[in-house]
């Protein structure tokens, strides 16, 4: 009895390892370009942090005093692009990762 | 930031090289050999760009962009940008084109702390300014523009290398078009998007956080948050919460309350489209105005007012492609046709509209087939004359239904009563604050209803010319051209009980540029206004008209003493301008008057001065459509 369990579960998880392996390769379209949009969005993400701001402070010739904050990376916009449903570019400029994953979520259909 | 060591000592720096340019702009190549700016894979030259390597073409393009901003802009210190082009991120479904921006940014310090160094540069105190701005008002560098520190530069910019090496990056079909004439067809025109990140770089942008409503450091507004203008409370965002700029910021209607873009609207855009149903005897419920519409690129014009007009016309072939023959005539009709088709990269908008034109159609509508936002209907057409518009998947459906019902007769029209796409009744701007997550980012763009597009749209469109359209009133509008207006006046000393006085004011504007629409108003306190003359002849506030450099305004005002009055006073007069630099704009002139005690004389006059005061505030608001 024991033997036939340990059959039983050792022929379910062989199953379960090939159905997953099969739904790995057989992934639908969209979750690889998903997949892919992620590294795009990732780099957005990036490249609009504004968290690493340095304050600091600097004298003119005249005299004045002005304040300086410096930011890495810039105050920065990105454009992020996407062909569309014509064959010609569709383009966006954001300034967070939120914003460019709507952009490149979305889809056309047709003229 | 990558290392680039010693590289940099030889890194070419290259100006803008327009002799006419009023300021420069300096692109500093932060590229390494063999890449980038530095690619020597060669290039043929394409469409007014000379250069003869995939490099070199890259650089003519950021050149070009320089030479536009730096013809455009005036300083007296160069613009420092730290380029790169180099592999960014690339998927099958998209792909990053590039990124630019201010590395620092700049404010007066708390004048109380040093106990204050006037004049200060800034036109306004603790006010955050890009840098490339604030170095134009210094008139110094201050950054060196050198080094391999981004931060020593005004801005700083990336832009994917990896369209151009499709054998090695997927980048979905996604290529750049290096020329500079524009024909970019299906690919992306660098020197467009080049033109906008500069823009973002340059001060076309809010550093209020929108998720947050908090200012930079420190608490203070940005430059922006004077002109943001939010409809619905009728404040501006530098008066506003940090919880209330973030409604703002989603509300659907922010504006820019800047007098130079105002006055450069009606120039710049146009009345927006509407599709007016004027009778639906079966479907009353389909007679009414439908707003939400694209204007094809390539559509023939739709007149103001009174519009193109006949009855819809909805066919059995639906899609209008000419895959299923040709349209019933169509006649004298407006007709309305299904985007997408049996097969949609074979079916254009193009094509459809040039079936319906032919088949006799005075106008066309596009009823989207998805729940999405309308698209803009590009393509390229100067045969078709037509109207073509696309509308919304739920309005085609109320007029495709209504047409089913009976007969139903529309006007293709641009409303002037509706003011201009783009802009509120007062033709303020539209800035981009959907109140869904959309793509683009919100309120440092304008909205997507301007028509014709805008440079410094969220979604960059195809049709767009290298031009700055509404991009450089609003430069002028948060002082990079800045109005230095004096005001000068004069007047009896005293004036007894009752008595009425002429004062004369004298706006001038010294230059270099132009100070159109200065607006003058006043506060008077304990005077009463009485009448004017000569440049402006109505009560405050009162309209001066342009000022040219050089030029002035002259008015006189009759002012009356009140029958009562508290003492001796005088008039403050300030002329002042969106962009007025120094106290050259403040005049101040002494009125006795007579006290309460007076009974009626002028007792006051040989008084100590001041206990009565009359406070004129005289605010000049200098707009400049051209420089």
């Amino acid at each position: 009895m024991n033997g036939d369990l340990g059959r039983i579960i050792r022929a379910g998880a062989w199953v379960a390892l090939a159905l997953g392996v099969l739904s790995a390769c057989n992934a639908r379209p969209e979750d690889k370009a998903s997949a892919g949009s992620a590294a795009v969005v990732e780099s957005v993400r990036v490249a609009t942090d504004r968290s690493r701001i340095q304050q600091g402070a600097m004298t003119l010739r005249s005299g004045e005093r002005i304040r300086r904050i410096t930011l890495r990376n810039g105050f920065s916009h990105v454009l992020v692009a996407r062909m569309g449903p014509d064959g010609k570019p569709l383009l966006s400029c954001v300034d967070n990762a939120p914003a460019a994953e709507a952009f490149l979520s979305a889809s056309g259909s047709g003229q | 930031m990558r290392a680039l060591g010693g590289f940099l000592g030889t890194a070419l720096l290259l100006a803008a090289p327009s002799a006419l340019a009023k300021a420069t702009i300096v692109i500093v190549n932060g590229d390494g050999p063999a890449t980038g700016f530095n690619d020597p894979t060669p290039a043929t030259p394409v469409g007014g760009n000379p250069g003869t390597t995939l490099g070199a073409q890259r650089l003519a393009v950021f050149q070009q962009v320089a030479a536009i901003w730096g013809e455009a802009l005036d300083s007296a210190v160069p613009i420092t940008v730290f380029a790169h082009f180099e592999p960014l991120s690339c998927s099958t479904n998209g792909a990053t084109l590039g990124s630019a921006g201010p590395t620092n940014i700049f404010s007066s310090d708390d004048p109380s702390l040093d106990g204050g160094v006037p004049p200060s540069i800034f036109p306004k105190q603790k006010t955050w300014y890009v840098s490339s701005q604030t170095q134009r008002f210094a008139s110094v560098a201050l950054l060196p523009g050198t080094g391999d520190d981004e931060n020593n530069y005004d801005i700083v910019a990336r832009f994917n290398s990896s369209l151009d090496t499709p054998e090695t990056a997927d980048c979905g079909g996604l290529t750049w078009y290096y020329g500079l004439d524009n024909q970019h067809e299906n690919s992306i025109d660098l020197l467009t998007v080049v033109l906008h990140e500069f823009g973002h770089g340059l001060g076309f942008l809010s550093l209020t956080s929108n998720s947050s409503g908090s200012f930079p450091p420190m608490n203070e507004p940005d430059i922006w948050s004077y002109y943001l203008y939010d409809e619905t409370s009728g404040m501006h965002w530098k008066d506003m919460t940090a919880s209330q700029r973030v409604a703002s910021a989603v509300s659907g209607g922010l504006a820019w309350d800047g007098p130079s873009v105002t006055a450069a609207v009606p120039e710049t855009l146009a009345f927006p489209p509407l599709v007016r149903v004027t009778s639906s005897p079966d479907t009353p419920s389909a007679v009414k105005d439908y707003k939400e519409l694209r204007v094809a690129q390539f559509s023939g014009p739709i007149p103001v007012d009174g519009g193109v007009s006949g009855p819809l016309a909805y066919g059995s072939t639906g899609w209008g492609c000419s895959v299923q023959g040709p349209l019933d005539p169509l006649d004298g009709r407006i007709a309305i046709l299904d985007r997408g088709g049996p097969n949609s990269t074979s079916c254009t908008f193009v094509e459809k509209a040039r079936n319906a034109q032919d088949a006799g159609a005075i106008g066309l509508l596009l009823a989207n087939n998805v729940s999405d936002p309308p698209i803009t209907p590009s393509g390229t057409a100067p045969d078709v004359v037509i109207p073509v518009l696309l509308m919304t998947q739920t309005d085609g459906d109320t007029l495709k239904s209504a047409v089913a019902a009976g007969p139903v007769d529309a006007a293709l029209v641009r409303d002037s009563s509706q003011g201009y796409s783009g802009a509120d009744s007062a033709h303020r701007a539209l800035l981009y604050s959907p109140t869904t997550l959309e793509p683009g980012s919100s309120v440092s763009h304008w909205d997507t209803t301007a028509f014709p597009n805008l440079l410094m749209e969220p979604i960059i469109n195809g049709d767009l010319p290298h031009s700055l359209d509404l991009t450089l009133p609003l430069f002028r509008d948060i002082g990079w051209f800045p109005v230095d207006l004096s005001i000068t006046g004069n007047g009896p000393s005293s004036l007894g009980d009752g008595q009425e006085g002429t004062f004369t004011f004298t706006v001038n504007n010294p230059g270099p540029y132009v100070a159109p629409g200065v607006k003058v108003t006043g506060v008077l306190t304990g005077l009463t206004f009485v009448s004017s003359s000569g440049d402006c002849t109505s009560n405050f506030p009162c309209v001066l008209g342009d000022v040219a450099a050089g030029q002035s305004r002259t008015f006189t005002t009759r002012l009356k003493a009140g029958s009562r009055s508290d003492g001796n006073g005088s008039i403050t007069a300030t002329a002042d301008s969106v962009a007025t630099t120094g106290n050259a704009n403040v005049a101040n002139l002494a009125v006795r008057v007579p006290t309460s005690s007076g009974g009626g004389g002028c007792t006051a006059a040989l008084g100590p001065p001041a206990p009565w005061l009359a406070l004129l505030g005289l605010l000049a608001l200098a707009r400049r459509r051209h420089r």
